[in-house]
């Protein structure tokens, strides 16, 4: 609503006798477009004989759009494309409305390589907010343009980037054999290249980033029948260990913030419950214990606490349970259901899957009232994981009878299909930043 | 006769003899004769015919009444002879007188010339110190006219001065309030301008929220936060300059509320140009996303 300050209007009333000493109108503005940064992308400039596979300003564009955050104005609508900051004129700029400029350079400098820089300019301030400047392989070029987003991204909301990270997922596909191949992948944030780093006959289930972003752990089998293994792997060097090897069942590890402990469901006692595994010790300590199904912890960014899911009070709701043990807090009333919950970075929110009638959707659950905010539409999205910025809620869906990879920005306002996979697509987990 | 007598001028003795004659004819007579002495004024005496008496006749007269009859044939011609002599000396002494009268009244002419001289010039005189006073009179005459020509006119500037002055107040007072009135109603006009420019302005206000929110591309970066900000306009309703008040909100959201007002420009604005001058150049927005 408008609220005008009426001092103003006082003076102007009884004010007759002299020059008014107006406050001035006051405007509160409530609403918005909500569009995210209007920002300029302009094509770099390239300088070389042979022109590399990888589009910059293509990546660095669509790693901006994915975030919800910014709206990349169309190349069409540039009134020029300057990529030398002598060429720039501010006002082609304000007027396409544009708040952000970015141009750039990639040279060839031979031997596959190139030197890649760019320029990000306040349009408005007429201010350059950042420049940078990098020399690599071709191979590298597509993490230059997601470095390159992210300072972009931290020097426009203030919010660290997360789109030099990776994600880890598990595609199910079945050979020429009909016989089911599992697959535990890793790929770029935005689901471009793509590298398997385990591949099986046997169900590979509950990826999860170990706080160095380098270790996987991961539920593995052996065989048929044999138990569940629990597995950490360097992604970068393939090194594995066994930490765990279950008769019964497991699933769904889940690393502390420390990186010394992992929380997760065992099947020993004929029940299913939460445990809490030292890592370097290999120890292992129970922490709930109740005829229910407790499964899918995870930990508090500052430890204390972990939720899981649990079906001890009929449907399956988020509980919270401190680390240390002691009696489990139910959080989630709200919907008929509400599973795999993950806290966001900042601790204050935790995305799940809520099933409010409507199938499984994601839904963000917010810890100070309690209120649940359904973020994409299901009826079978699953998995969420919060980038490490909690900007982005990444999430396994359907497409047609396809699982795939989804992306949604924190306020659920841009939601994008990440990458269309031969076979399913199946818990991804969004890496914390590569240490 | 004696000395003093002697001093006379013969025409005098002449006269005085004369007179004594008379008196001896008159005592002779017997007549009685009283009469009052005649003051003679020398010099304006009347030209008195005196008969002049032979002294030596009366002489003979006294002496020889005797001899008279005797003699008196030597005495007719003696007569005669006398009356021959006497004749002639009547001629003599007639001529004498006629020219004694003619000196005399040669004398008499020139005294009365003299005198007429003497009046004239008296006369001049008078004539010229009347004319001279006739002139100082006239001169006086004049310079008082000058003079009180001079005063009346002094008076008159006076008068008129005063007039004018009094006309001129007349009209500086009427100007006055002609122009108190003028500025009261310029006052009034202007009050009521300055009204209709707020009245235009308020009116817009909904649409300047709107223009801002519809530029507002990134609230999400002031998703729980609130920011201030100044921004100044032009005529055009251009944003001229923006300035964050306070410290509050982080930089994102700062420079998404920035941009919202940057990308806004112009903002409505009344476009009354005489609208201008009395609106406040200046909004402060906050924002604030109800999200």
């Amino acid at each position: 609503m408008i609220r005008v300050f009426i001092a103003g209007v006082f003076t102007l009333l009884v004010g007759l006798l002299s020059a008014p000493t107006w406050a001035g109108i006051i405007i509160e503005v409530t609403k918005g477009q909500d569009t995210g940064i209007p920002i300029a992308v302009i094509p770099f400039h390239f300088q070389g004989q042979q022109r590399p596979n990888e589009n910059i300003r293509n990546i660095v564009s669509a790693d901006l759009y994915r975030s919800g955050r910014f709206l990349s104005l169309p190349p069409g609508d540039f009134l020029s494309r300057p990529s030398d900051p002598d060429q720039v004129r501010f006002k082609d700029w304000r007027l396409i409305k544009a708040e952000a400029l970015v141009i750039g350079r990639v040279s060839e400098l031979g031997n596959d390589h190139y030197e890649v820089s760019f320029y990000l300019y306040n349009v408005f301030k007429e201010k350059l907010l950042a420049g940078y400047r990098w020399t690599v392989g071709s191979s590298q070029l597509r993490q230059v343009a997601h470095q390159m987003s992210d300072y972009i991204y931290e020097a426009l909301t203030g919010i660290p980037g997360a789109f030099d990270t990776r994600i880890a997922y598990v595609t199910v596909e079945k050979d020429s054999s009909n016989i089911r191949q599992y697959q535990l992948m890793v790929a770029d944030s935005d689901g471009h290249n793509a590298q398997q780093i385990l591949r099986t006959n046997f169900p590979i289930l509950s990826p999860a980033w170990a706080p160095d972003g380098k270790r996987l752990a991961y539920v593995s089998f052996a065989s048929r029948t044999s138990g569940a293994m629990i597995w950490v792997q360097n992604v970068e060097t393939g090194d594995r260990r066994k930490l765990l090897q279950e008769k019964g069942t497991a699933s769904a590890p889940a690393w502390s913030a420390d990186g010394r402990r992992l929380a997760l469901r065992l099947s020993r006692d004929g029940n299913h419950d939460i445990y809490i595994l030292d890592v370097a010790a290999s120890r292992l300590t129970r922490l709930t214990k109740h005829p229910g199904i407790d499964t899918e912890p995870a930990w508090s960014p500052n430890g204390r606490y972990l939720v899981f899911t649990s079906d001890r009070s009929g449907r399956p709701h988020i509980f919270r349970i401190s680390a240390a043990g002691g009696p489990a807090e139910r959080l989630t009333r709200a919907g008929r259901e509400n599973a795999g919950a993950s806290y966001s970075p900042n601790g204050k929110h935790l995305v799940m899957v809520t099933n409010q009638g409507n199938g499984d959707q994601i839904g963000v659950f917010y810890t100070g009232n309690n209120e649940v905010k359904v973020l994409t539409d299901g009826p079978l999205d699953d998995s969420p994981t919060y980038s490490p910025n909690g900007a982005m809620i990444m999430y396994a869906t359907q497409r047609g009878n396809q699982g795939v990879l989804a992306a949604v920005s924190a306020d659920g306002r841009i939601k994008q299909i990440l990458r269309l996979h031969q076979g399913e697509v199946r818990e991804p987990a969004w890496s914390s930043w590569k240490q | 006769m004696n000395r003093a007598v002697r001093k006379f001028s013969r025409p005098v003795r002449a006269v005085i003899l004369a007179v004594l004659v008379h008196v001896a004819f008159g005592l002779l007579l017997g007549l009685s004769l009283s009469f009052k002495p005649q003051v003679i004024k020398p010099g304006i005496a009347k030209p008195v015919k005196a008969i002049v008496i032979d002294r030596s006749t009366i002489t003979h007269e006294e002496t020889s009444k005797k001899e008279a009859e005797k003699k008196r044939k030597k005495e007719s011609e003696k007569k005669r002879k006398a009356e021959a002599e006497k004749k002639r000396k009547k001629e003599a002494e007639k001529k004498r007188k006629a020219e004694a009268e003619k000196k005399r009244k040669k004398e008499a002419e020139k005294k009365r010339k003299a005198e007429a001289e003497k009046k004239r010039k008296k006369e001049a005189e008078k004539k010229r110190k009347a004319e001279a006073e006739k002139k100082r009179k006239k001169e006086a005459e004049k310079k008082r006219k000058k003079e009180a020509e001079k005063k009346r006119k002094a008076e008159a500037e006076k008068k008129r001065k005063k007039e004018a002055e009094k006309k001129r107040k007349a009209e500086a007072e009427k100007k006055r309030k002609a122009e108190a009135e003028k500025k009261r109603e310029a006052e009034k006009a202007r009050e009521q301008e300055k009204q209709d420019a707020y009245s235009a302005l308020y009116s817009l206000v909904g649409a300047i929220k709107g223009k801002i929110e519809g530029n507002w591309s990134n609230r999400l970066a002031c998703s729980g936060q609130e920011v201030t900000i100044s921004v100044k306009v032009n005529i055009s309703g251009e944003v001229t300059a923006v300035k964050m008040l306070g410290d509050s909100g982080d930089d994102a959201c700062r420079r998404s509320a920035e941009n919202a007002v940057y990308k806004a420009s112009p903002l409505p604005f009344p476009d009354n140009p005489r609208f201008f001058k009395w609106l406040d150049q200046e909004f402060t927005i906050i924002f604030k996303p109800d999200i």
